[in-house]
């Protein structure tokens, strides 16, 4: 009979796994006692008394973890000590990790992995700035999802990147895919020929489950940061990856997505596309569309679904005109005049809760040309009766999950919503694929029933219009949450602008 | 050269959510994941002195 | 039926034996105070209390993850604490699946976790839980990084009162108590019947950091049983202040920190949500769904403080015709 102890100082491992330890060990070869306390004195009576008291188990303190086991020898002893500090381990890292050994830096990681070519960082914006620089320094391509990232160290960081060949995607880019694999939120999509470089990531998502809806698919998507075709960023990452698409064999066709740059930059930006002899198509939400003077392979567009809209067109040799809506445009019209017949008087207000950003801001400025002033986080001074809401914005996902994981920030907002009776429309997005929620439809759909039966009791009709952005091939399946929404009473379109339009003529807007 | 990485594999360093590591792992991408702790005692002014720090001897 | 303690001629010089002989670095002298405070937290003692080994440089962590935690609920004196010290920092302790304890300057646990019962006096429910991996052990968090704004304070003590229920409503233990601590409650029990005040005391103090658990089992059971003498008896705890400063120095050295701050407050009259729901259900059938909701608290957490406000009751029961 040999016993022999182990103690963890200061060990908090929760209860559970302390049970599951335990009983692990009482059924090792040559086991038979096993205790797992807490070294408090009390708990020095009880092992003594069952003469279970080692001499480490003596040192410990009451916040430290002993361990003993009474086993048939020494060997067997030691085994199921060497088993127990396993488990512990491993609980430690299970409860962080994939399981494996793992490194504790970015130096470490890069020796344990060779050939590492991306970092893919996420950890709080005050230290992403010093990580993403030593990833630079080790030669590594950047994916800086975080944000509250200074504009100072992106221009530093993105100088470096530029300086080593790099690329330095980001901050708060949540949206890539390079060489086939999707990185972070991103859609499932065909590999294709078309490449796009984005300044937003639900921006991305639009255009790349347009195109995959329309046959076609991605070669490459960089995502370069909200800010990076500022004037202190200079469009570094957004010059430096058009030219890596130019010479990319696999792609045939660039799409640029972003906000309209400083006019130096997006001279500059239109220089590159004009020199890249591929066609282009550029979506700057809120600028100018039409073709860039004098370079007919370069086409402008106003919205997201143009984008996709003209590059799939541009891939078919066809022409290409924007219209308002994709189906059967009478159809659509009388069932907007349905809707708006149903409305009491008092309804005139379109509401967006929106999980995207550029979703929501081409929302806006959709609804602002057609119905008037919008208010909202994206337009804080602007007073109105129509209201777009980013729920995805600092303000409400400091410290929280993203509203494309938790629904429960818009689950509020609707149910705010339906007792107002200025409001006519509630629009949506929803957004699918890779790192969103599970099921974001049914997460959705009891609250907009609730909210239409609200209104319907007080008398009015509320009207929810709705996009998914997804593809057949995402986990949530796009037909299933189409499905469902329109089960909940949703009119589901099959674009954000499309549903943005219709939002405004069910409002009264001239279509 | 940015080209470099669109046309070969891609095997990743995560630094952060563990989440990103386990559906690249699930996506069959080579990934590996960093135990991070934020460095210099949980000060970021420190952290980035010491990041400058190493910058000028590199 | 009225509890009330009989007069004891337990020794209470006795006691003595059961603290450590030399008084640890971190304890404070135990000195006569009303019950209330011996038990509350203490600013004069609060540099002590903090653990020795070196604090990392404190500085408001990662606000870009931690900043604007939002406080949904709360218990009344928990937000008193939090406000007591908007400018010093607060260090995270442990960090579990669905509870983040952090040290905070007043050298007592604050717990925050996600939407739900309380689970602890001391804990606040945020609007949402941090995601997995953005908070570890070590990182310090300032009473900044709060936003009270939509902050429900819930009055967290036990109201005095009778028991509005039969034992039977509790049910049947699921499991029998843990063998480590049979012995102990048995003796609990045993010493509440006779209403021998000396004889609880030391009865509980033998229950302190015993058994399994990161909240030992036998903490888990004192705590359930004091849940009910505030109910029934909250004089006897309240006008002996003996009786309170010997179970809270054995709290604060010879159990865990998370067991030793359940303990404080319980001392002091305040529980967990769950523990408050049954020892005040209305009903037999409120009292047995709270019961059976107590029950799945943790591992063995719950079942234990389950076994104490059982023991108690029993006890009460029993004695009530000596």
């Amino acid at each position: 009979m040999t016993r022999a102890g182990l103690v963890r100082k200061s060990a908090y491992q929760d209860s559970v796994a302390l049970l599951a330890l335990a009983r692990d060990l009482r059924t090792t070869a040559g086991v038979r006692e096993v205790a797992a306390l807490m070294g408090t004195p009390a708990n020095h009576d009880l092992l003594r008394q069952s003469g279970l008291l080692t001499a480490e188990a003596e040192s410990a303190g009451p916040n430290d973890l002993v361990i003993v086991v009474d086993a048939d020898s020494e060997s067997h002893a030691r085994a199921a000590l060497a088993r127990a500090d396993e488990l512990l381990e491993a609980r430690q890292r299970q409860r962080r990790s994939t399981g494996r050994v793992l490194p504790r830096t970015m130096e470490s990681a890069f020796r344990q992995l060779p050939g590492a070519n991306l970092a893919l960082i996420s950890v709080p914006g005050a230290w992403a700035a010093a990580e993403a620089r030593k990833a630079l320094r080790l030669g590594l391509h950047v994916m800086l999802f975080s944000d509250n990232v200074s504009v100072e160290d992106e221009v530093a960081l993105k100088r470096v990147a530029r300086d080593r060949g790099l690329l330095l995607m980001g901050p708060d880019c949540g949206t890539a895919y390079l060489g086939g694999t999707p990185l972070g939120f991103a859609n499932v999509v065909p590999r294709g020929r078309v490449g796009l470089v984005a300044a937003s990531g639900t921006g991305l998502q639009q255009v790349a489950c347009l195109l995959a809806a329309g046959g076609e698919g991605i070669s490459q998507a960089v995502g370069v940061g909200g800010r990076d075709m500022s004037r202190a960023v200079g469009g570094a990452m957004t010059l430096d990856a058009l030219d890596a698409l130019g010479t990319d064999a696999a792609t045939e066709l660039v799409v640029v997505i972003g906000k309209p740059p400083a006019p130096e930059i997006e001279r500059q930006v239109e220089d590159k596309l004009r020199g890249l002899g591929k066609p282009a198509v550029v979506a700057l939400l809120g600028g100018k569309a039409g073709g860039a003077p004098g370079a007919s392979k370069v086409r402008r567009v106003a919205t997201l679904e143009d984008a996709a809209a003209a590059a799939l067109s541009a891939l078919r040799r066809e022409t290409w005109t924007a219209r308002p809506f994709s189906g059967d445009g009478a159809a659509i019209h009388r069932r907007i005049a349905e809707a708006r017949a149903a409305l009491t008087s008092g309804q005139r207000a379109v509401h967006g809760l929106y999980a995207g950003g550029t979703l929501a801001y081409e929302a806006t400025l959709l609804l602002e040309s057609l119905l008037g002033p919008v208010t909202g986080n994206l337009r804080p001074h602007v007073d109105g009766i129509h209201r777009v809401i980013d729920f995805g914005a600092d303000e409400f996902t400091l410290g929280h999950a993203h509203p494309m994981i938790d629904p429960a920030s818009r689950i509020e907002g609707v149910a705010a919503l339906a007792k107002d009776p200025r409001v006519a429309v509630l629009l949506l997005d929803i957004v699918l694929g890779h790192g969103a929620a599970p099921d974001p439809a049914g997460d959705l759909a009891p609250a907009l029933r609730a909210a239409r039966e609200v209104a319907r009791q007080e008398g009015r009709t509320l009207h929810v219009v709705a996009c998914v952005i997804g593809t057949a091939d995402d986990p949530q399946g796009l037909a299933a949450q189409v499905a469902q929404l329109e089960d909940a009473g949703a009119w589901v379109l099959p674009s954000n602008a499309q549903a943005a339009r219709a939002a405004a003529g069910i409002a009264g807007a001239n279509l | 050269m940015i080209g470099d990485l669109f046309a070969r594999e891609l095997r990743v360093i995560n630094c952060g959510l563990e989440g990103f590591a386990q559906k690249l792992t699930l996506l069959g991408v080579t990934v590996i994941h960093v135990e991070w702790s934020p460095p210099a005692g949980g000060d970021p002014r420190k952290a980035a002195l010491l990041a400058a720090l190493e910058d000028e001897e590199a | 039926m009225p509890f009330a303690m009989r007069p004891s001629d337990w020794d209470w010089g006795g006691a003595a034996p059961l603290l450590p002989q030399t008084p640890p670095p971190h304890s404070m002298a135990v000195h006569a105070r009303t019950a209330a405070s011996s038990a509350d937290c203490d600013w004069g003692g609060a540099a002590s209390l903090l653990p020795q080994t070196p604090p990392p440089h404190s500085m408001a962590v990662g606000a870009s993850i931690l900043a604007t935690l939002r406080v949904t609920r709360l218990g009344s004196l928990t937000r008193a604490r939090a406000h007591r010290a908007p400018s010093l920092a607060g260090r995270v302790h442990s960090v579990f699946e669905r509870a983040i304890n952090v040290l905070w300057p007043d050298g007592r646990l604050l717990t925050l976790q996600g939407r739900g019962l309380l689970v602890a006096p001391f804990a606040m429910e945020l609007s949402r839980f941090p995601e997995r991996g953005t908070v570890a052990p070590g990182m310090s968090l300032s009473g900044a990084a709060f936003d009270w704004t939509a902050a429900e304070c819930i009055d967290l003590h036990m109201p005095p009162g009778p028991l509005d229920f039969p034992l039977d409503a509790l049910g049947e233990a699921a499991r029998a108590a843990s063998p480590s601590i049979a012995p102990a409650a048995r003796a609990l029990e045993l010493a509440l019947a006779s209403r021998d005040g000396g004889a609880v005391v030391g009865a509980a103090l033998a229950l302190i950091g015993l058994g399994e658990g990161l909240t030992p089992a036998g903490d888990d059971c004192l705590v359930g049983a004091l849940a009910v003498l505030h109910r029934l008896a909250p004089d006897w705890l309240s006008d002996d202040s003996r009786v309170t400063d010997a179970l809270a120095a054995a709290a604060r050295t010879r159990t865990t920190d998370i067991a030793r701050d359940f303990l404080l407050e319980a001392l002091a009259g305040r529980f967990a949500e769950s523990v408050l729901a049954v020892v005040t259900a209305e009903s037999v059938l409120s009292a047995r769904r709270a019961a059976e909701r107590l029950a799945r608290v943790g591992a063995t957490s719950g079942a234990d403080t389950l076994g104490g406000i059982r023991l108690a009751c029993r006890a009460v029961e029993r004695g009530s015709g000596a």
